[in-house]
């Protein structure tokens, strides 16, 4: 897999990984695993919308921490090969939330 | 010049051929529209209201007005086959291109986006598809126009994705700027679990 992040990218992964915490600590390997899973099937790939994106890819987790269950999504905006396989990854973003 | 008649400039440029004043004026609402959705903010300072004939503001008429007394654009009134009296706009040719320096890269992606989708539509699909945004629905003659209501819905249902940093991307990699995925990966999650 030849894959590439733009730096701002992979800084804002970075940033989002530091701010993890006391988040799941699983989040960091879900990234690179979405990435991965992304990768060999582009089925996967959420179309674009309404043409100002080249489209997005979301994944929602969820981990329970009883009393509390930990949400979390992140978004990647990706260029593929005409095959579908990802070469750069555009725009990352993460989204969480704590349900008590 | 202010930044109502720069940006509509930029879209008589990005049409190449001149516009009409009812299509110049669409197309500054759908530019506005998309940017409200995908940056949270419109291109222009345009305030929309909902006129007999769609969004219209009447500063419209003068940053057309400020761009004809700066010989940036020309008007002409002509005759559509129609039968329909109207003002076509057209740039300057004879100027050299402006920087655009006061546009972002996202204003300048969306406007590019819009004068590609319709500056070529026939002007009643046009006009249609302007009606069938959602700040017109349910709004009445004379009432502004919602946009704020709008702001980043596009980013959202993009999961947070962010337009500005996917066009700052794709000139890092232009520039030869990258970083490899599993170098990433390494730095990150340390060895393989």
């Amino acid at each position: 897999m030849s894959i590439e992040f733009a730096p701002g990218v992979a800084q804002k992964i970075r940033d989002a990984i530091k701010a993890w915490n006391i988040l799941p600590k699983e989040l960091p390997f879900w990234v690179f695993d979405e990435l991965e899973k992304l990768d060999e099937d582009p089925s996967l790939w959420h179309p674009d919308v309404d043409g100002v994106f080249g489209g997005a890819y979301i994944h929602q987790f969820a981990e329970e921490r009883p009393p509390i269950v930990l949400k979390a999504s992140v978004a990647f905006d990706v260029e593929r090969t005409p095959e579908g396989h990802v070469v750069r990854i555009l725009d990352f973003a993460s989204r969480f939330i704590k349900e008590e | 010049m202010n930044r109502n008649a720069a940006f509509l400039e930029f879209i008589l440029r990005r049409a190449g051929t001149g516009l009409g004043r009812t299509r110049l004026l669409k197309l500054a609402y759908m530019a506005d529209l998309l940017a409200w959705r995908a940056l949270g903010r419109p291109v222009s300072r345009f305030r929309y209201y909902f006129h007999k004939n769609g969004p219209f503001d009447p500063l419209f008429y003068e940053a057309v007005e400020d761009l004809c007394d700066h010989d940036r654009a020309r008007c002409a009134g002509t005759t559509t086959a129609s039968g329909h009296d109207c003002v076509f706009i057209s740039h300057n040719p004879g100027l050299p291109e402006p920087t655009w320096e006061e546009f972002s890269p996202g204003d300048r992606h969306l406007v590019e986006l819009v004068v590609r989708r319709y500056s070529r539509l026939r002007l009643q699909e046009f006009l249609q598809a302007v009606y069938e945004t959602e700040p017109m629905k349910n709004v009445k003659r004379n009432e502004p126009l919602p946009m704020e209501d709008q702001r980043n819905k596009d980013r959202d249902r993009a999961g947070g994705i962010s337009l500005e940093t996917i066009l700052e991307s794709r000139a890092a990699f232009e520039r030869g700027e990258s970083v490899p995925f599993e170098h990433l990966k390494q730095e990150l999650l340390g060895t393989p679990r």
